[in-house]
């Protein structure tokens, strides 16, 4: 037994302690600390920068935004596909999970090759009504709402479509034969039953705006408009700044602080609000557009052409764009930009090569390191469990950028000997840290359902271990093992946030690739990889699609 | 577990399945055996690994690798990686040359004159060969030949209130060029502070690099900027709408130097990427990316007047002096953060 503890507890300890737990104490020990001492200077001027209270400002107001917006489109979106006649269900339930597969650097990059200052709306604009002025502005903070809002409203219409489609169909058929109208039955009865759903989808998207990274970066810098994120990055580049880590590990604190009490507050709202939502049985009555139909389907499809079609065919169109500038025409388009991509900046295949690889050694460790969590979560009664569930979300649950940040401050020097900083390893150590939640979900609830008895059973009929194992566990939770691997390997692919400040030279991610390209100026280039890494994230999205979906809720 | 021995074997498959895979992991990534040359540059992406692509092709056996991005951004990471104990960077290439100076004066920078620098002018061999400027970039004065009838002649043209709100700069925060450019401009006869306040009263738009600047440009967003003139010359040859003229005050010297830095991991590789970049094969590649070569004899790109370039030299001892003045008063003539 000690030695069977020993080698279950010390690769879990060790991964854990060391990427998580210690570079956590870390961070909050830079955050209290100058030159080895304990102190609250960095709180102190935090907390007297009038710049700071704006960005602290600035964030909030643009996810307060961008979750009203997002959160009354996916809740508008999800009534509308769950609950009315409305033409071409099929095709929108689709469609509409297509902004959620292209990474939000990649949106605002898109929506700036359609909507930016010449962009093609706005060159339309000025070529039609030969004004100078473009029409309207993406820099700055409403550009920045629209793009979160537009990338974030899927998290917003899968949790309340969820919830339409468990809601019991007998408490709306009660109503309406009662006497009560589809609008009274929806009013009364549904709309208070999916509230919950509504106030923990547009949690969702809060967090996600309040942690985003990309979006801010891209649409916010030329602006000098910074959110929390940006302002954290832009601290941790600024050296010239005395004790800059110590200030923007304060930041980030303060970043976790905001985020820590939205949850609190989520908590607190619909703690005690879970309504008896079954698995329905039977179909929902059904609210009739009417002469409506017609212009509602038209008006959905008009939406998504505009807010998901239009910036990726936008972006395409730059990518095949010859000369910057010119007016938009047949003989100024060609393959030039992907040809000086893949044959004079090497560096493209290396990035590529390198994200692939970080990706897989990621998911891989994750999807490892998730059955051994899985097990002692499910199958012992060790102590510490929930320090060690706290332990395996907590990289997911802080921002990005935070991760980040601890790795530096834990690793920019050499820890018992070993190098990582500089490295590739860095890397992968914040990926697995940040993903493994994410393969260690599916995992456990296969281990919740493979019951002990089945292994008991096999152990009692004379199997050993290894064998009950392999002939009972493993073929009952491989599928398992498989989301989990692909749930952690493909947003790992696309990653942007923790690898713009970890990479180095020669471990550069494709990520960091397109950023740099465009923080460079070079627009072609940067679309033209932009495209590359799209088509790279939906396929990989669908493939996770096609190889989980016999899984509920995976 | 009544057989503790069995579950032994199992952790022990799941390590070694741990160790495979970290093994595998390294070996995928870490190709080449030879350490690798490492520079940190704030030089264009693309053209800085098309030298790469060329270097290595002509010596087989090195590897480059490259960490790009704004000059402020590299400092930092100078900065920081020396505070923690040591750079991975062999070689340093960006324009700050107020830090090469920092540099020697901490003496963290490698003397190497490769022979055929020695053809180049004097004044570009830095400190006895500790750094050098071996193709040479200028800031000029850049237009939109759409949207600007009249060619502009003068620095001065950037303050013309006929292009109000259309005149772009790149941030001195940011930009090494802009710097240089604000602490020369400073100080010719007829600018100074007052020909930055005359900026700010055409509504000058301060970008964050070049590049944006440039691309800014293309599109029509700006009528006329200072900018660095090979991102002109390459968006015109491209076939974008630009232009950039030679100031009739000069155009200035924008220094870019190259450095070994003492304690590089492979500085015999550092040494043959430097002779590379002096090489009569690396000017031309230079010259094909449209910059202005620095070895007499080479050829210079199209749109370059051969002789007689009006050209003001940056004064880097006053520039050395007064950086953190020239910064504040920018910062709050401008209002920047």
């Amino acid at each position: 037994m000690p030695i069977f503890r020993l080698l279950l507890g010390l690769p879990l300890g060790l991964v854990l302690v060391g990427a998580v737990a210690y570079p956590s104490l870390i961070l909050v020990w830079h955050a209290f600390a100058r030159d080895g001492r304990p102190t609250l200077a960095n709180l102190a001027a935090v907390l007297h920068d009038a710049d700071i209270w704006r960005v602290l400002w600035n964030s909030v107001h643009v996810s307060v935004w961008a979750t009203l917006l997002g959160g009354a489109i996916g809740t508008g979106l999800a009534f509308l596909v769950a609950r009315t006649d409305l033409p071409g269900q099929r095709i929108f339930r689709t469609a509409l999970m297509l902004p959620y597969l292209i990474p939000p650097f990649i949106a605002a990059l898109a929506w700036l090759a359609l909507a930016g200052p010449v962009g093609f709306v706005n060159q339309l604009w000025m070529a039609v009504t030969g004004v100078e002025e473009p029409l309207f502005r993406i820099y700055g903070a409403p550009g920045i709402i629209l793009v979160m809002a537009l990338a974030h409203y899927p998290l917003a219409y899968f949790t309340v479509l969820a919830s339409l489609e468990r809601m019991d169909p007998a408490l709306e058929e009660a109503a309406r034969s009662s006497g009560a109208s589809p609008a009274r039955t929806a009013r009364d009865v549904t709309l208070p039953l999916v509230a919950p759903a509504i106030g923990a989808g547009a949690i969702l998207v809060f967090l996600r705006c309040m942690e985003n990274f990309g979006i801010p970066a891209i649409l916010g810098f030329p602006a000098k408009y910074f959110v929390l994120t940006t302002k954290i990055y832009a601290t941790i580049l600024d050296f010239d700044r005395a004790h800059n880590l110590g200030l923007a590990a304060t930041l980030s604190l303060l970043l976790v602080a905001v985020a820590a009490a939205i949850l609190a507050l989520q908590r607190r709202i619909l703690g005690g609000r879970a309504y008896g939502l079954t698995r329905a049985v039977g179909q929902p009555p059904i609210f009739s557009l009417g002469e409506w139909r017609r212009t509602v389907g038209i008006g959905v499809t008009v939406f998504l052409l505009v807010t998901s079609v239009a910036p990726l065919l936008a972006i395409l169109l730059t990518a095949l764009t010859r000369a910057y500038g010119m007016p938009f025409g047949w003989s100024n388009l060609g393959l030039q930009n992907f040809h000086t991509l893949f044959f004079k900046v090497p560096v493209v295949w290396r990035a590529m090569g390198n994200s692939l690889v970080l990706a897989a050694s990621a998911a891989t460790f994750a999807v490892v390191l998730a059955i051994l969590i899985a097990y002692v979560q499910v199958r012992t009664r060790a102590r510490g469990k929930g320090l060690l569930e706290a332990l395996v979300i907590l990289p997911f649950a802080v921002p990005g950028t935070v991760v980040a940040l601890a790795m530096i401050l834990a690793f920019l020097r050499p820890v018992l000997g070993l190098s990582l900083y500089n490295t590739i390893w860095i890397i992968l150590v914040a990926y697995v840290a940040r993903f493994l939640t994410l393969a260690v979900k599916p995992v456990a609830a296969a281990f919740t359902q493979v019951h002990v008895s089945l292994e008991e059973a096999a152990r009692s009929s004379g199997a050993s271990l290894s064998r009950s194992v392999r002939d009972i566990t493993m073929p009952l939770i491989r599928s398992a093992l498989v989301s989990g691997w692909f749930l952690a390997a493909v947003p790992a692919i696309t990653e942007l946030t923790l690898s713009v400040l970890l990479w180095s030279a020669g471990n550069e991610t494709i990520g960091v690739m397109v950023f740099n390209m465009h923080e460079e100026g070079k627009v072609l280039l940067s679309s033209a990889l932009a495209v590359v890494v799209m088509a790279v994230a939906l396929t990989s999205n669908l493939l996770l699609r096609r190889l989980t979906s016999g899984l509920a809720e995976a | 577990m009544r057989q503790p021995m069995e579950g032994t074997k199992l952790m022990g498959l799941l390590l070694a399945g741990l160790w495979v895979l970290g093994v595998m992991a390294a070996g995928a990534v870490e190709v080449s055996a030879a350490a690798p040359v490492t520079l940190y540059t704030s030089e264009s992406l693309d053209k800085v690994n098309e030298m790469k692509l060329d270097f290595e092709k002509r010596n087989p056996g090195v590897t480059l690798n490259i960490y790009r991005s704004g000059t402020q951004v590299v400092i930092s990471k100078l900065q920081a990686e020396f505070q923690a104990g040591g750079t991975l960077a062999d070689m340093i290439w960006m324009a700050d040359i107020d830090y090469f100076e920092d540099l020697v004066r901490k003496d963290l920078l490698a003397a190497y004159t490769p022979p055929e620098a020695d053809k180049a002018p004097a004044k570009f061999k830095y400190e006895g060969g500790r750094y050098h400027e071996v193709r040479l970039i200028f800031n000029t004065v850049a237009y939109n030949t759409l949207r600007v009838k009249t060619r502009p002649s003068s620095w001065k043209d950037l303050t013309d209130p006929q292009f109000k709100g259309k005149v772009g700069v790149a941030s001195p925060f940011y930009s090494g060029a802009a710097f240089s450019t604000l602490g020369t401009q400073v100080n010719m006869p007829g600018f100074g502070w007052d020909f930055y306040r005359k900026l700010k009263g055409n509504a000058v738009i301060v970008e964050q690099s070049n590049g944006t600047v440039a691309k800014k440009l293309a599109t029509g967003e700006f009528s006329v900027v200072s900018v660095v003139d090979f991102m002109v010359r390459e968006a015109k040859a491209a076939g974008s709408p630009v232009d950039h003229i030679w100031p009739k005050e000069g155009a200035i010297l924008v220094p870019t130097p190259v450095g070994i830095l003492k304690g590089a991991k492979n500085p015999e590789g550092a040494r043959a990427f430097l002779r590379y970049l002096y090489s009569t094969e690396g000017q031309r590649l230079f010259v094909q990316q449209g910059y202005v070569p620095v070895l007499p004899g080479i050829e210079g790109p199209k749109g370059v007047p051969a002789e007689k370039l009006e050209v003001v030299l940056t004064d880097q001892a006053y520039i050395g002096k007064h950086r953190e003045e020239l910064k504040a008063k920018y910062r709050e003539l401008f209002e920047l953060k």
